[in-house]
């Protein structure tokens, strides 16, 4: 068992603030426009990201974080990893009992 | 406290309910996640999207394990770090402690909300009105009938 988390209210954090507004910011274009891109047609199975007004696409974590930044270092992009097989998903667990 | 979070349109077509955040790597920088509200989830997990960012916050060469869900065992990896999330006022709330990371796209595309730090809060999943709501003192909700 773990140790329990530490939950702490900061004051006014600009840096935090400017990090979250820049990712909600590219949060929100992928929202609007994964629809028209197709996103969950065309990329299943690969990582997207949002930055800058922009889609970009890798077969990689680190691939996508590294073109994010090549073009957008500022840049705190919406990142997203489109599964390979669309299904419902449940939270159980699975265990043997015979 | 009063964390907003929102019903997420997912790769499927499902809507989850989802909280906002953002996560601290080892070099200081915070770097977005979006969280799934899974309260049949003991643990809080990043998607394996985050291994390569938060490896170096690994709590040590034994921090390997395993994560078991209706697949059966997934491995990850423990770390050390603090979630930051926004509240009403716009002000920041940490959240410092142990996570995991899974080691493997598939386990899941997104990084899981679990009850070590949800049990802190009074949850708010509420479907027909669009809420999805984390809260603490001084916020709180009341269960009412309409007559």
């Amino acid at each position: 068992m773990s140790s329990p988390v530490i939950i702490e209210e900061m004051p006014y954090d600009p840096e935090f603030e400017r990090a979250f507004a820049k990712a909600e910011r590219n949060r929100t274009w992928f929202s609007e426009h994964v629809k028209e891109l197709e996103v969950f047609k065309k990329y299943r199975g690969r990582y997207v990201a949002a930055a800058g007004g922009e889609l970009f696409v890798a077969d990689t974590a680190e691939e996508i974080d590294r073109l994010v930044r090549d073009k957008y270092p500022d840049e705190v992009p919406h990142v997203r990893y489109i599964l390979r097989e669309k299904c419902d998903r449940i939270y159980a667990y699975k265990r043997r009992v015979a | 406290m009063l964390i907003n979070g929102e019903w997420l349109e997912c790769d499927d077509g499902v809507i989850r309910p989802s909280v906002k955040g953002m996560v601290r790597l080892a070099d200081g920088r915070w770097v977005e996640v979006t969280f799934l509200l899974d309260a049949g989830a003991d643990r809080t997990v990043f998607s394996a999207r985050y291994l390569h960012l938060l490896t170096p916050l690994a709590m040590s060469e034994s921090a390997q394990g395993h994560l078991a869900g209706v697949g059966g065992a997934v491995n990850s990896i423990t770390i050390e770090t603090a979630i930051g999330f926004v509240r009403d006022d716009a002000r920041p709330v940490r959240v410092r402690g142990s996570f995991h990371v899974f080691a493997e796209n598939e386990s899941s595309d997104l990084s899981v909300l679990g009850r070590d730090v949800t049990n802190n809060f009074g949850i708010i999943y509420d479907y027909p009105n669009q809420i999805v709501a984390l809260l603490s003192s001084p916020h709180y909700y009341e269960i009412k009938k309409a007559s």
